[in-house]
Order: structure tokens, then C-alpha cells, then sequence
């Protein structure tokens, strides 16, 4: 009698505990880290949630984001690489993929993995999708585009005489509507703001500099363009002509404060800002593409991708949850369209609600002409030379040529 | 033999803190520089290329330069600012005790935060600096974007967020200091600034030369305040040896290089300590 009970009991222990074991055995958490903070943060915290509620559960998938801000998001990314502690999944910029690609600290997305999410390469804007290969193999899936673009204040504009609808497209265009901003006569208003330091003014630079030369590096990618001190004198001109021409400030501060206040008229920016300054209060503004100064349309942008670091954590079943929660994100898409994006994948670039989005669908126009940097390890200490040259001759003590020349010699040394 | 023992086994924690934090990486370090070294670890082995390719970089120079440049700009006025507001606050006046707590409020406040009020408050179009400035006509100044005075305005600002700390040290000095010798130099007619040149600071030696110290590997480590204020730039003029360090390891991925920027680091910080204590330290008073 007391062995049946025994029995019985333990049969009832494990019809109870059964479910919760199923259970964690089918279910898979992976580690997902986002930079992404302010708007872009609560826009990606939704679509972790609604996965984690509604299509997680089905695919026995539950994601751990954990929200690591810009500043130190790739030293700490690269610490746990080091340290074989790297999360499942993480974001990464388009141009630093190389980098990590070429330390071997990247999970490459095979042929099978692509079929099985059923991911093409003709779905995505082909200039993003080409930036996350690397010496052959896949090790990046972008998702989205923030090309610089111009903002315009409307308040500005109709002050100015200018029709508060229509954005200049062109150099000549701009600088029409830069007299026009001008001759209001009031010293408090800035007709436009480009960037002068940090990487913004490399940014604004490589825009420019595309439009009169479509390659940075010689094919051989041992140096600059054969082309490169014509291309970037004359890009330099446009900017430093803007500032030499009491249209821009040398040294703009923060712009977003100013454009607030209804006393910038256009800046150079990217479609990022898009939902930071719709949530400003009584501004009135408009969003036009990055100017063509040049011979060829070209707006230079970087792209957010997901990666898989290698670390102790992946496993077969950690890296299918990965590719599952990629998947879903991307036939979800639109909503981080909405947080100020350009989507990477047509299938959201089509659907017809992508057209109210207006500014985003304004920025996407740019897609055929998009630039991104060279596919090249060293892509982060190019932008760094660029950088500090630029700070140099905006900041009066360096002229075009001797900047020109001296980014040519330092890229020349850095890659020869 | 338990008396011999006990002092080592009160030393205990302390030693196997010192072995796997800093002796350990301090070799580990040492180590990492004879390679070239990735995320993922050691790739080749380069013997001295690290530091061959470091004596011939120019960019190495002008940070090392740099460096110097932060120490001058920081170390002088942090030790004069930091004794005379300790002598101030030795004093028994009414509220002293707040005093002391404002001047060692930005010891405790993140850099992070502090760096964001200070880059709105030297902002050129909505700064309140420029603000004070342009009452008296004069032009808004771009202070974290010009050559000139962004190491300036990092330096002063690690002044304002340090000296809270090297009160605290002064205040300590001062307090070992016997009242008697004060009162025996008022009997004889000395006035404050004599008291305080003849007495307090050869008094304070022994300080003096701890807060040097302490300042001069401060300035050499100096980080936080140069990445969230002006990173590096502008034209790398505020990129000293700390953030190229950062830059070499985080964005180049060359922990090789890195490690031997430490090094480097490590043996100027220790020449100029000795220089320090050689002439600072050997004079008794």
C-alpha cells in the first residue's frame, strides 16, 4: 500500500513538473544587444516586446535585449568578443562589419541559413546588402539606411518668401533659397547649418565628395582614387563656400536647439532626426534629399545590421532563434521604418502605408544613388583621418589644398 | 611562528587583489605588446615591431606632446587652486561643513553628466558662456571646437571635477599641523602671507609632493572628460596618450599597439614619479 502511494505521488510529481520541462527545453532565449536609445530605443523595445508576446511563443523564442548606449556600445561589444561572453545577437554598423569580420569574431550567414529565413538578396536595396559581405561570405543582414538629407523650417521658409512645400534639390536651388533666408537682414537666423566636426562632417564630406567622384579608394584598395585631390577640392569648396559666404556657421553648437526655435533655415542631417524633431512642439519643418553640387546624384549613408558574434553562447539552437527573431523583424519592418529609417528590404519600401511616411519615403528616393564606405578593415581609421582634417581646415588652420594633401598622404600610408 | 604569520595573513586580501588586478594585467599587458594582438587574441608574434612602429608614428608624437601639454595646463593650477581653498576652509567659520561638501560635490558627480552640462554651457550659439560673454561685446567663442582652447576648457574642467579630492588630502596636511607653531608666529608678528609661506606650505611638504604625484599620473591618465567632450579632436588636439590608447585598441582592434601605449604610459609615469620624490622628497624641513 505505502510503495503504491510512493508510486503514485512520483507519477503526479512528474505529470506536473512535464509541461515546465517541455517547455524549457523547446523554449530558447538569446542574448540581443541594441545601442539604439531615445526614440530608436523605444521604437526597437516595442518590437522586442510584441515578438516576445505574439510570434515568440510560437517559435519557442524569447529575446533578452539588453540596451548598451552608443558611446560605449562597441568597446563593450568588443570586450565580450574577447572574452567569449558576446551576446547571441547584436547590431552593428555597416561599416564596422569588416573590421569584426576580418578578427574572425563574426558567425557567417551561410547559403542555408538565408534559404531557410527565406531571405533574398534582390528583396534589399542592393548598396546595403553588398556591405555586409565580407572577402566572400556573408556576415551581416542589414536593416535599414540613414543617408544624410536636408531638414528645412518652414516658419524659415515663408519668412524668406520661399514655398514652405518645396525643398531645394539642387546646389543652385539652395543657394537660391540661402540668399532668399539671407536677405530677411535678421543676424539670428542661421540659413543653413552643415557640420564641422565629428564624424557628421566626414558624412556631409563623403556626400559631397561621391557626387564628383564615385570611389574613395583605387580599385586596388592600396590608397585614395586616382581621382581624389579634384573630387575633394571641389567638395570642400561647396562647404567652406557656404561658410565663407555668411551662410553657415563655422562652428554651428547644437543645431536641433536652434532649428527649434525657428532660427535655422535648412540643415544637413540624417533621416534619423526625424522623430526627435516631430515630437518638438510647434515646429514646422520639411525633409528634401542631400543636394546634387555635382556631375552624379550621391548621398552617402551608413546602415544598422544584425550580427552574430561568436561566443560560448551560440549554439545550433541559439543561432535558429537568432535567424528566427531576424526574420520576423524583417517582414515587421515597417515599425522601424516609422522610428526614422530608411527600410533595407522593398518588401516595406512598397507597401503603400510606407508612403505616409513622408520624410522617410522622401529620404528612401535616395536609394539608387546611395553610398557607403569601402568594405575595408581599416574604414574607421580613414574616418578618422578625414575627421581631424576637416576640424583642421574648418577651424581656419589648414587650407583646401594642404588638407586635400595630407588625407591623401595619410590614407596612402595607412593602406600601402 | 604565529606572530611571523599573522602580518602576512592580515596581507592576505590585499595581495591577492593586488596579484589579479594589477600585477597580473600590468604583465599581461607587458606581454600582449610583443604581439600583434586581435579581438580574439594573439595572431603573430612581433617581438619589439609594436613599439618600432609606435617611435615612428608622428601621430604618436604629437599625442605624447599632447599629453605634456594636458599635464602643464593641469598639474600647476590644480595644486595651487586645491591648498588655497583647503587654507580657506581650515578656517572655523559658520558653514564650513557645506563648504567643504560643494567643493567635493563634482569629486562624486559622473563625468558623463558633467561633460553634458559643460557642453551646453560652452555650446557657441546657446552656451551661457557665450551668452556672458556677448553682454560685454565680445564674439561667442567655440571653445571645445578650436585648436586652441579645447585642451584649455578639458584641462579646466579636470580641475573643477579633481580638486575636491586634493582638499580633502590638503585638509589632512593641515590638520597635522600644531596649532602652537601658528600661535608662536603670531607672538612674533608674523603676518598671514608670511605665516602661510614660512610655516604652512614647507610644513605641508610631504603633501605637496603626494598631490603632485597624484596629479601628474592623473593628467597622464586622463580620459573620460576628453571622450565625452571632444573626442580627441579638434585635429586630434585633445588626443592624449589615455584615448589613444582607446582609439588604437577599441577602433583598430591593434591591442598590440595598445598594450605598448601603456607601457609607454606606465614607464613615463614611473620616471616622473621618481623624478618627483628625488627632488621634492629629499629635503627635510
Amino acid at each position: 500500500m505505502f510503495k503504491s502511494k510512493k508510486f503514485l505521488f512520483i507519477v503526479l510529481a512528474m505529470v506536473l513538473v512535464m509541461p515546465f520541462a517541455v517547455s524549457a527545453q523547446d523554449n530558447v532565449t538569446i542574448s540581443f544587444w541594441s545601442p539604439f536609445t531615445g526614440p530608436d530605443g523605444q521604437t526597437i523595445e516595442a518590437m522586442v516586446n510584441d515578438f516576445n508576446e505574439t510570434a515568440g511563443p510560437e517559435m519557442g523564442v524569447t529575446v533578452d535585449m539588453l540596451i548598451v548606449p552608443w558611446d560605449e556600445y562597441y568597446t563593450k561589444l568588443t570586450v565580450s568578443m574577447a572574452s567569449n561572453q558576446a551576446p547571441n545577437l547584436a547590431i552593428a554598423h555597416s561599416h564596422r562589419v569588416p573590421a569584426f569580420a576580418d578578427e574572425g569574431t563574426l558567425i557567417e550567414f551561410t547559403r542555408d541559413n538565408l534559404e531557410t529565413l527565406n531571405i533574398n538578396e534582390e528583396d534589399f536595396i542592393s548598396a546595403l546588402w553588398n556591405a555586409g559581405e565580407y572577402e566572400g561570405a556573408r556576415y551581416a543582414i542589414p536593416i535599414d539606411a540613414f543617408p544624410r538629407n536636408i531638414f528645412y523650417n518652414k516658419a524659415v521658409f515663408e519668412q524668406a518668401g520661399l514655398d514652405p512645400e518645396v525643398a531645394p534639390t539642387t546646389g543652385e536651388e539652395l543657394m537660391v533659397a540661402l540668399d532668399a533666408i539671407q536677405a530677411i537682414g535678421d543676424e539670428e537666423i542661421v540659413p543653413i547649418v552643415i557640420s564641422t566636426s565629428g564624424s557628421w562632417a566626414g558624412r556631409e564630406f563623403y556626400s559631397l565628395y561621391m557626387q564628383y567622384e564615385p570611389n574613395l579608394l583605387n580599385p586596388e584598395m592600396t590608397g585614395v582614387s586616382d581621382n581624389f585631390e579634384e573630387a575633394a577640392t571641389q567638395a570642400l569648396e561647396v562647404t567652406t563656400g557656404l561658410i565663407d559666404g555668411g551662410y553657415a556657421l563655422a562652428a554651428p553648437g547644437d543645431w536641433a536647439a536652434l532649428f527649434a526655435q525657428n532660427k535655422v533655415g535648412i540643415v544637413f542631417a540624417q533621416i534619423t532626426h526625424v522623430l526627435s524633431l516631430s515630437q518638438i512642439e510647434g515646429l514646422e519643418f520639411g525633409t528634401g534629399v542631400f543636394p546634387q553640387f555635382g556631375p552624379e546624384p550621391a548621398s552617402f549613408t551608413l546602415g544598422h545590421n544584425f550580427v552574430m558574434p561568436i561566443g560560448s553562447g551560440q549554439d545550433p539552437d541559439h543561432i535558429s532563434a537568432s535567424l528566427q527573431f531576424i526574420s520576423w523583424f524583417g517582414d515587421n519592418a515597417m515599425a522601424w521604418a516609422e522610428g526614422g529609417k530608411v527600410p533595407a528590404t522593398f518588401s516595406v519600401i512598397n507597401d503603400p502605408a510606407f508612403t505616409d511616411l513622408t520624410a522617410q519615403s522622401i529620404s528612401t528616393s535616395q536609394m539608387d544613388y546611395l553610398v557607403l564606405p569601402p568594405i575595408i578593415p581599416e574604414q574607421s581609421e580613414i574616418d578618422t583621418i578625414i575627421q581631424e582634417n576637416l576640424e583642421a581646415l574648418y577651424g581656419g588652420q589648414s587650407s583646401i589644398e594642404d588638407t586635400v594633401n595630407r588625407i591623401a598622404d595619410e590614407i596612402n600610408s595607412l593602406l600601402g | 611562528m604565529r606572530s611571523k604569520l599573522f602580518p602576512y595573513i592580515l596581507l592576505t586580501p590585499y595581495l591577492i587583489f593586488f596579484l589579479l588586478f594589477l600585477a597580473y594585467p600590468i604583465l599581461r599587458g607587458g606581454y600582449m605588446s610583443f604581439f600583434d594582438w586581435g579581438i580574439m587574441g594573439p595572431k603573430e608574434y612581433l617581438g619589439l615591431g609594436n613599439y618600432v612602429d609606435l617611435f615612428t608614428d608622428d601621430r604618436f608624437w604629437r599625442v605624447l606632446g599632447n599629453s605634456f601639454l594636458f599635464m602643464l595646463l593641469y598639474v600647476p593650477p590644480v595644486i595651487l587652486v586645491s591648498m588655497f581653498l583647503a587654507v580657506l576652509l581650515h578656517g572655523f567659520i559658520p558653514g564650513i561643513g557645506i563648504f567643504r561638501s560643494i567643493f567635493f560635490l563634482p569629486m562624486v558627480i559622473n563625468v558623463s553628466v558633467s561633460a553634458i552640462a559643460i557642453k551646453w554651457l560652452m555650446d557657441p550659439q546657446i552656451g551661457l558662456l557665450n551668452r556672458i560673454l556677448d553682454i560685454f561685446g565680445i564674439a561667442p567663442q567655440t571653445w571645445l571646437n578650436q585648436q586652441g582652447w579645447a585642451m584649455l576648457v578639458v584641462s579646466l574642467v579636470v580641475i573643477w571635477s579633481s580638486s575636491g579630492f586634493n582638499i580633502i588630502i590638503f585638509l589632512a596636511g593641515l590638520e597635522n599641523i600644531s596649532k602652537e607653531i601658528y600661535e608662536a608666529a603670531e607672538v612674533d608678528g608674523s603676518n598671514p602671507w608670511t605665516t602661510f609661506f614660512r610655516i604652512t606650505v614647507p610644513l605641508l611638504r610631504p603633501v605637496i609632493l603626494l598631490v603632485t604625484v597624484l596629479s601628474v599620473i592623473g593628467s597622464l591618465q586622463v580620459f573620460g572628460e576628453i571622450f565625452m567632450l571632444t573626442g580627441g579632436g579638434p585635429f586630434g588636439s585633445t588626443t592624449v596618450l589615455a584615448y589613444y590608447l582607446y582609439e588604437k585598441g577599441f577602433n583598430n582592434f591593434d591591442f598590440g599597439v595598445a598594450a605598448a601605449v601603456g607601457v609607454v604610459m606606465t614607464g613615463i609615469i614611473a620616471i616622473l614619479t621618481l623624478i618627483q620624490f628625488r627632488f621634492l622628497g629629499e629635503r627635510e624641513v
